[in-house]
Formats: structure tokens, C-alpha cells, sequence
């Protein structure tokens, strides 16, 4: 008789044992499925959320504003933003490009002030850069003047309603400061919490005008999808080149994974999560270990009696480990697609993070979305599987090391 | 007769400088003294604000109006800030910019925010002259500054809200004017220095005309306020310092 036959005979004979065995492995493999999900979905969202609201795929800003910037510099500008957005689209006509201007500012209602982000805008621009339109829960985008669109946090904060003026102060670019009274023109709720709490943003020539600024910038945001980092860094080149060569002066240009540590951190804490995975696999094998010591007892007797007919002790060893391997199969691929079926429909649905991050800025959504891809499916299965069926040689060792005539004695 | 009518002269100035001096023996006294030197009924004057730091220098002009110890309307004149306006009345300071709608009242910390991106603050521009009211002074010695022998008086504060809780101040023995100044935190941290550079006697009042001030909070900077025209006693339309007239 084949060894394998044997083994799922042995599989068959216990069912509720080799089903306590199996399940520990696919819950572990689901909930590896599900976290990895969770983290490829943080992944996905914070690399969105970071080029979409905060640097872009690629950044422009002044060449001194980074090491300054603890002091809000609003004098260092990116001057001539017209003449780099030509260079830009002459480089790569698909490059969406975002003018910026974010400035710390304090509203003022009454004898009532709020710390808020304002942020310079050209709003049908956003319409591609950031959906604009989809996070507008009230009202309508500013169009000109001094008009303002607040998250919707921060108007509930100040007791503010669409249709009311607000006051913003400010530092300016020429390093004095200036007051702009806006009326609230919509509410909007962004995905991220920190932007629906302290942000308000204005058309952008009314924030050069509030600001000081002529017709510079503070910032110049280009989104794109880089093929690789490679290829970003080959754009920045070609950017650098023709910005110099075109006799544009005292501005960076910065990558976004360079610039943003909490995207590094996160890819980084996948490395742990990959390590943890391991231990938790580990901790569902140990089932695996405990019952097959439990079969090797109950079946002394016919191991020894196996032995006695000739079979050898790699044999009894590989008869162990097909029927580990044979449930570590069938398991981990139970669990996989029950945590693919779980993360499937939580990427439907969404997770909603908001009370855990009240107070938290972080550029991560309140709603997250599991992400399933096929690397980590095969991945967790074949991780799984090996785990299970190697967590058997620890206990078979002692199988091997069984006396034959005393395991015929054993009751 | 002419060489006694001279002696006369000589004692009497002498009895009348020997006088002043006991008289002012005490720290109240001097800072009292100082105060009423640089308090005026009315005073309008113009002058500039001269920033430098590592960005380079930044000139804004101003002309302001002030009435007794505590009532002053600073209005900027140069391009950059033309038309923002600050009234300091008795208990508030308040923000006129010609582009709110809204007069912004200033308190708390942000009095301490700094004007114009200078080491000056809101509230160091429109300090009043009622420093007693505000600080208890100690004498502690006499020290020259720049030549000038000076009154080194401590003054601590009487109440927290104040931006600065304890001062050192050099006031000097002939004239009663602060040669120097040092702005201190309530831990002791040095945070702001003035140097007087120039000042202009009018009758019994001293117009301090050029200082330098200098946040130690910031690298490598500077701020000169300077004073280039001045008229004392003018006539003030009694409706100035109020927030009807900072809309106008």
C-alpha cells in the first residue's frame, strides 16, 4: 500500500481530530490573509492619499523652504509656476499638475479663534487632481473671490454654516501679515480626518492676493502613474534639466517617497508584520505538533507492529508528514479563501477607523479598504503549508525512536 | 557781584541735581520718573521698522498717534502692509486690515505674536508707560552702559498676564531713560533684548528715537524701530482710539 493512501486513511480515521488540526492552521492563514489585506489596503491609501494631498508623486517647492520650514517661511515661493507647468507637459502632456499654496492661519469669529491649514487652490483643477466634487457634502466649490470651502469638522467646530463669513490671519510672502474675511461657499468631508478638521481652501489667485504672493506658489504638485521609482527618478532628472536649462532657479524636486517617512515606516512594518505571521502560523502549528504527539502515543502499538513488518524509520517519518502535508494543504487553502471572502467583502464595505483616529494626524483614510493581491495569497498558502507539514518532524523524531517490541507491548 | 551771582547759580543747580538724586534713591521713583519722561498728553510721530535676519532686510513705515499712558493708533504706510492699522486702548489691542470685514481683537498669547515677521511684538509696540501698575521694581546697583551711569532695576511681574514675567532694565542716573532693557521668561530664559540709540529731549519729555531690538528666540536677528519726525501735543479728535474711527 502507498504511503500516501495510508496517510489519508489515518486522516479519515479521525476526522474531528485531523479537523482540530486543520482548523487551527486556516484560521491562522485567514487572519494572516486579512491582516496582509488590511496592510496592502493602508498601503494603497496612504501612497493615495500622501500624492494626492501632500507632495504629489513628484513635489516642487522652493530649494530652501524644506530646511526652514519649522518657521513657516511664506517668502519662499516658487516663482514662475506658469513656465514649469509648460515644461512639465511638454515632458509628459498626462502629468496632472496641482499650484498650492498651504499656510497655517487662525480664523477669527467674534472674539473666538480657531488654528486651521489654509490651503490655495484652483478648484477645477482639483476636479482630476484630488475629486474634488466628491467631497463636497454641502454647498458648491469656490469659484472666484473670496470665496471658501471648509471641512466640515472644523465650520461644526466654529459654528459655521454655509452662506457665513469667516476671518483668516496669516503670515504673508512679504513677511508681514494680513486678515481676509471669505464666505462659506460649501462643506466638504475629506478622506482624511485631518483635512475635514482643520483645513479651509480658497481660489488661488484669492490666496496670492491674501498672501502676498504676485503670481508665485508654495507649491507645484505633479501626479502620475510611475511605472517604478526608477522611472520617477528619471522624470525628476529630466525635470532638473530643463527647469536649469530654462533659467529657473532655487527650486527642488523631490519624489514623494523621499519626502514622506510614514509611507517608509509602513512598508517597513510589513517586513514585521511578515515576521509576525511567522510566529502566529508557528502558535496555529503548535496544534498540529500537540496532536500528532497525541497520534504517535495512540498508535505506538501500530507503529510498532509496521516497523515489525519492515517498514523503515524514514518511512514512518514521511507517513506522518503526508498526513500533516495532505491537512496542511486542505487547510491552508480553506483558510485563505475564507480570509480572501472576508477581505473581499470589508473592500466593499470599508472599515471605518474614525473614532480610533480622533486624534491622530495621519495621512491614512478613516475608511480603509482590504486589499487582496495574488502575491500574498500564494504566499500565505505555500508559508502555511510548509509550516504545517514541517511542525510534524519535531514530534515524529520520537515515533522513530520507538523500540518496536515495546511499542507491541504498549496499550 | 557778576562772580557771586555765578557761584549762586552754580549751588543752586548743584542743590537742585543733589536733591533730584535723593529724591530719586528709590526704584519706584526712577521707574515713575521714567514713565513720565516718555508720557505725553498727546504724541504723533512717523517712523520705520527695520527687520534683518538670513532672508535679508525688511523695511515697513508707520505713523501712530498715542494719548496719555495706555491709548496708541500705529497705521502702516508702506506698500506691503498700507492701510493695517492697531489700536491699543486701556484693556485691548485690536487688528485692522483693509482686507477683513472683521476687527481682529488680539489676547493672550498671541500678543506676544511677532508684528510684521520683526522681533518686535504687538504688545512691545503699544506698551504703555504704567509700568508700576504692572511690575514690582527692585533696585539692584548702579552699572555703565555705553559710558552713562545707570539705575540696574529688576522689575518682576505683578500679574500673569504680561509678556514678559521679569525684566532688567538700565535706566539712566541723569536723564531717566532705559539705556538697555533684558526680556525675560518665568524660567529665567533671556528672550528679548533693547539697546537705545538715540533720543531726542524735548523740554522735560524724552523721545526715544532709534533702539534695537533683538529676539533671542531667532538667529541672527535684528529689529531697528526708528522714530524720524515727531509732534508733541497735537490735537487728537477725541473719537480716535476708538474701533468706530480703526474702520475709517
Amino acid at each position: 500500500m502507498k504511503l500516501s493512501k495510508i496517510a489519508l486513511r489515518n486522516i479519515n480515521r479521525n476526522k474531528r481530530r485531523s479537523l482540530l488540526s486543520g482548523s487551527a492552521i486556516a484560521v491562522a492563514a485567514a487572519s494572516i490573509i486579512f491582516l496582509f489585506a488590511l496592510l496592502d489596503g493602508m498601503e494603497t491609501d496612504l501612497a493615495d492619499n500622501i500624492q494626492t494631498f501632500y507632495t504629489g508623486t513628484i513635489r516642487i517647492i522652493h530649494s530652501d523652504f524644506e530646511k526652514n520650514k519649522k518657521i513657516n517661511p511664506m517668502h519662499l515661493t516658487v516663482k514662475d509656476p506658469d513656465k514649469i507647468i509648460e515644461i512639465t507637459k511638454r515632458i509628459n502632456p498626462d502629468i496632472q499638475v496641482s499650484e498650492r499654496i498651504s499656510f497655517p492661519a487662525r480664523i477669527y469669529i467674534g472674539s473666538r479663534y480657531f488654528n486651521a491649514m489654509g490651503m490655495g487652490v484652483r478648484f477645477p483643477d482639483e476636479i482630476g487632481f484630488q475629486k474634488i466634487e466628491d467631497v463636497i457634502v454641502e454647498g458648491r466649490f469656490p469659484e472666484t473671490g473670496r470665496e471658501v470651502l471648509l471641512g466640515a469638522r472644523l465650520a461644526d467646530k466654529m459654528g459655521v454654516k454655509t452662506g457665513d463669513k469667516i476671518t483668516a490671519l496669516s503670515a504673508t510672502a512679504g513677511r508681514g501679515s494680513n486678515a481676509m474675511t471669505f464666505t462659506v461657499t460649501g462643506l466638504a468631508v475629506f478622506p482624511l480626518l485631518e483635512f475635514t478638521n482643520s483645513v479651509f481652501m480658497i481660489p488661488l489667485e484669492t490666496g496670492q492676493d491674501f498672501l502676498k504672493m504676485k503670481t508665485d506658489v508654495k507649491e507645484l504638485l505633479l501626479k502620475y502613474k510611475a511605472s517604478s521609482d526608477q522611472d520617477a527618478a528619471a522624470l525628476i532628472d529630466r525635470l532638473r534639466n530643463e527647469t536649469e536649462k530654462n533659467g529657473i532657479k532655487n527650486i527642488d524636486i523631490s519624489y514623494w517617497k523621499d519626502i514622506n517617512d510614514t509611507y517608509s515606516m509602513i512598508a517597513m512594518a510589513e517586513k514585521m508584520y511578515m515576521i509576525m505571521a511567522f510566529f502566529f502560523l508557528l502558535l496555529g502549528c503548535s496544534v498540529i505538533i500537540n496532536t500528532t504527539m497525541m497520534v504517535i502515543y495512540e498508535r505506538t502499538k501500530e507503529i510498532g507492529m509496521m516497523k515489525a513488518l519492515g517498514m523503515k524509520n524514514s518511512d514512518v517519518v514521511k507517513l506522518f508528514f503526508l498526513e500533516s502535508f495532505y491537512i496542511g494543504i486542505a487547510a491552508s487553502a480553506a483558510g485563505v479563501i475564507f480570509g480572501v471572502i472576508i477581505s473581499q467583502i470589508l473592500h466593499h464595505t470599508g472599515i471605518n477607523f474614525q473614532n480610533m483616529m480622533e486624534d491622530m494626524d495621519f495621512e491614512m483614510s478613516t475608511v480603509l479598504y482590504p486589499v487582496v493581491t495574488l502575491t500574498s495569497v500564494v504566499t500565505i498558502f505555500l508559508y502555511s503549508v510548509i509550516i504545517a507539514s514541517i511542525s510534524t518532524f519535531i514530534p515524529t523524531l520520537r515515533a522513530t525512536g520507538i523500540n518496536t517490541v515495546d511499542a507491541l507491548k504498549h496499550n | 557781584m557778576a562772580d557771586n551771582s555765578f557761584l549762586k547759580s552754580i549751588i543752586i543747580i548743584l542743590l537742585i541735581s543733589v536733591s533730584a538724586s535723593l529724591y530719586a534713591e528709590t526704584a519706584e521713583d526712577i521707574i515713575k520718573i521714567m514713565d513720565e519722561k516718555q508720557t505725553f498728553e498727546t504724541l504723533e510721530s512717523t517712523g520705520s521698522i527695520i527687520s534683518r535676519d538670513r532672508f535679508g532686510t525688511k523695511q515697513s513705515d508707520f505713523t501712530s498717534i498715542s494719548r496719555g499712558k495706555s491709548e496708541f493708533l500705529i497705521e502702516f504706510t508702506s506698500l506691503e502692509e498700507r492701510g493695517q492699522k492697531i489700536l491699543r486702548t486701556p484693556d485691548e489691542l485690536y487688528l485692522f486690515y483693509p482686507d477683513s470685514e472683521e476687527i481682529i481683537r488680539l489676547q493672550g498669547a498671541a500678543l506676544r505674536q511677532s508684528m510684521l515677521g520683526s522681533d518686535i511684538s504687538y504688545e512691545d509696540m503699544t506698551e504703555g508707560t504704567d509700568t508700576l501698575s504692572r511690575y514690582d521694581v527692585k533696585l539692584n546697583g548702579d552699572e555703565d552702559v555705553e559710558g552713562a551711569g545707570c539705575y540696574v532695576i529688576e522689575m518682576t511681574a505683578k500679574k500673569k498676564n504680561v509678556p514678559y514675567p521679569r525684566q532688567v532694565v538700565w535706566v539712566d542716573k541723569n536723564i531717566y531713560i532705559p539705556r538697555k532693557t533684558d526680556y525675560y521668561s518665568r524660567s529665567g530664559k533671556l528672550l528679548k533684548t533693547m539697546e537705545l540709540k538715540d533720543y531726542k529731549k524735548d523740554g522735560e519729555k524724552i523721545i526715544l528715537t532709534s533702539m534695537i531690538i533683538s529676539d533671542k528666540l531667532k538667529k541672527n536677528s535684528t529689529t531697528e524701530l526708528n522714530i524720524s519726525s515727531y509732534r508733541i501735543n497735537p490735537p487728537v479728535h477725541p473719537a480716535t482710539f476708538t474701533l468706530e474711527e480703526l474702520t475709517w
